[in-house]
């Protein structure tokens, strides 16, 4: 450093002149290497990996960690009805530029069952055998922008060992902004004496083995645990007749999801997830309504307000295949339409809504109720239903965000 | 004399190539490395400081860019203030070669002058992210250690992330 000798240029240090070693001086000084690599973007550090070994070793160490926006969904994977054991996916692009599918199906291991996606949480994938609720299913988490992925530990027979245990639902719980850790909540029966109360089993892909969690619990029968939503620190099942439920991964409590009375007998939701850091809950009534809200839940739990209120008369008279001449007995709707995706930006005018038509998927923006093709659906071969039907639900489509996490 | 003037204190540097600049305190307290300097040496201020690792083009634009910043800082916080130093930052970087930009940032890593470093990294990272491996390689006078089979395999793992590759033209 500085020479505290006035008259001896510091010759003590050991820096060269610059002139022409400046390339060699900032590849050999990892400390500004790696200012520079944290202001690209992840894909460009994908590319990069290739450079050099060196940065191969730059970009992969565990405390490498860039700034990039978690939040930022660019894709969904919507799974193909398809009869075969293997799950595919078409992938729909959400950002304005070009981009190849990260997969079309997974592979990442030689599973003689196939492997699906169960839920999308964050930038990671909780995967498992495409054929469930065996024994013997096998849990993975995946991450799709690393390929990286780890297999679950098996479930176990449950503590007292006693026979058979059904597993309800497996849920992914990830937050990178708050920790680099994810934990896995299984929702299972208990043992026979206590019917009608599930157990909560808790995997941390921190402190490791999968281990009870709090009390045995009594729910309602129809909560939904395969479709978990992991927001706000906790996993959110809706029931579409009594209760929802919200478990607190932290705490490890479970608690009451206030809803807004039910119209009619049965709840008719058609969209719950998660987006840019906010709950989003859809409920269409009626039969031939094209016009509902999006309800958003107050951070504090009071409650759902309406965030966006939707008008598809537009859509349907651009696409009239919509209307189906008769109401559907799955959804009671007279239009083919359902809810992929709500996709919250940084700002609400960038928000919008991911819809799927008959055969094609539609971007419709909350600001002033635009609209624009995604993507076209190849028909498949072999069609259950007419033309007008509607291959996939909210359940089927699966947000994609880039992601260096650690599995 | 003058007696109503009231003098600011000036450092004298000295670059790499013997050129000795006088600058204000106030500049040359943006360079954290000379801050410290004189905070552990409060009586060495009429010293020629030596800077054996800046030559004197970097200095002289290193200067130039203190001087504004600290203009700018001096005036009220606006947006429109905002834009201006934003495009103050893209002016300086704009005409500056590749060689250029990676001494100023050495120079600046070694003045220790976190806002200017910053914005010299983005501004190499805005530059190369839309490149391809090997012009990354030349950029930063590179070898490639790879074996042909390893540099495929990677690539391989990871290939939607090779597509819009700009063309190498410089």
């Amino acid at each position: 450093m500085l020479s505290t000798k006035r008259s001896r240029a510091s010759s003590s240090n050991s820096y060269q002149l610059l002139s022409s070693s400046s390339a060699d001086l900032i590849a050999s000084d990892d400390n500004i290497l790696t200012l520079i690599l944290l202001c690209l973007p992840l894909k460009c550090l994908l590319k990069f990996k290739t450079v050099s070994k060196h940065w191969l070793s730059l970009i992969t160490d565990p405390r490498f960690s860039p700034k990039y926006d978690c939040r930022t969904t660019s894709g969904l994977f919507a799974r193909r009805l398809s009869g075969q054991t293997k799950a595919e996916y078409d992938f729909i692009n959400l950002t304005p530029n070009p981009s190849r599918a990260p997969f079309q199906s997974l592979t990442f291991v030689d599973d003689p069952s196939g492997i699906r996606i169960l839920q999308s949480c964050n930038g990671l994938l909780l995967c498992c055998s495409f054929r469930a609720n065996r024994p013997e299913t096998t849990y993975y988490i995946y991450n799709p922008t690393t390929k990286q992925y780890t297999v679950l530990p098996g479930l176990g027979p449950g503590p007292r060992g006693r026979s058979s245990r059904n597993t309800f639902g497996v849920s992914l719980a990830f937050d990178p902004s708050k920790s680099p850790h994810y934990k896995v909540i299984c929702i299972r029966n208990c043992d026979s004496d206590l019917p009608d109360h599930y157990q909560i089993e808790i995997y941390s892909s921190r402190s490791g083995p999968w281990r009870p969690s709090c009390c045995p619990f009594a729910a309602p029968i129809n909560v939904q645990f395969k479709n978990g939503v992991f927001w706000n620190g906790a996993l959110h099942w809706l029931s579409d007749w009594g209760d929802s439920l919200c478990f607190d991964v932290e705490e490890e409590r479970i608690r009451d999801l206030p809803m807004a009375p039910v119209v009619g007998d049965v709840r008719l939701y058609r969209y719950f997830g998660q987006s840019g850091g906010h709950l989003h809950l859809i409920e269409v009534y009626g039969s031939d309504t094209l016009q509902f809200d999006v309800y958003e839940m107050e951070r504090d739990y009071s409650g759902w307000f309406v965030k966006y209120q939707v008008d598809l008369n537009p859509i349907a008279a651009a696409f009239p295949e919509m209307a189906r001449g008769y109401v559907d007995p799955v959804d009671l709707h007279s239009y083919a339409f359902s809810i992929l995706s709500v996709v919250q930006q940084e700002s609400d005018e960038d928000s919008f809504l991911v819809l799927h038509l008959p055969n094609k998927a539609i971007r419709y923006n909350f600001k002033d109720g635009s609209f624009s093709k995604l993507h076209d659906f190849a028909p498949l071969r072999t069609r259950v239903g007419g033309d007008g039907s509607l291959e996939f639900d909210c359940y089927d489509a699966y947000q994609f965000t880039e992601s260096f996490a650690c599995v | 004399m003058s007696m109503a003037a009231v003098e600011t204190k000036k450092i004298t540097l000295r670059t790499a190539d013997n050129h000795e600049f006088e600058v204000e305190e106030a500049i040359a307290m943006e360079f954290s490395t000379i801050k410290t300097f004189f905070d552990e040496n409060p009586d060495a201020s009429e010293d020629t400081i030596p800077l054996p690792n800046v030559t004197s083009k970097c200095l002289s634009a290193i200067i130039e860019y203190c001087k504004s910043h600290l203009a700018f800082r001096a005036r009220e916080t606006s947006s429109s203030i905002d834009e201006q130093v934003r495009t103050y930052d893209e002016e300086f970087v704009k005409a500056r070669d590749n060689e250029s930009l990676k001494e100023l940032i050495l120079a600046a890593n070694y003045l220790n002058i976190k806002a200017l470093l910053d914005m010299l990294n983005q501004a190499v990272a805005d530059r190369i992210k839309n490149k391809s491996v090997e012009y990354v390689r030349r950029f930063f006078g590179l070898e490639n250690d790879y074996t042909p089979e390893e540099e495929a395999a990677i690539r391989a793992e990871n290939e939607w992330a090779f597509e819009g590759v700009d063309p190498d033209d410089d």
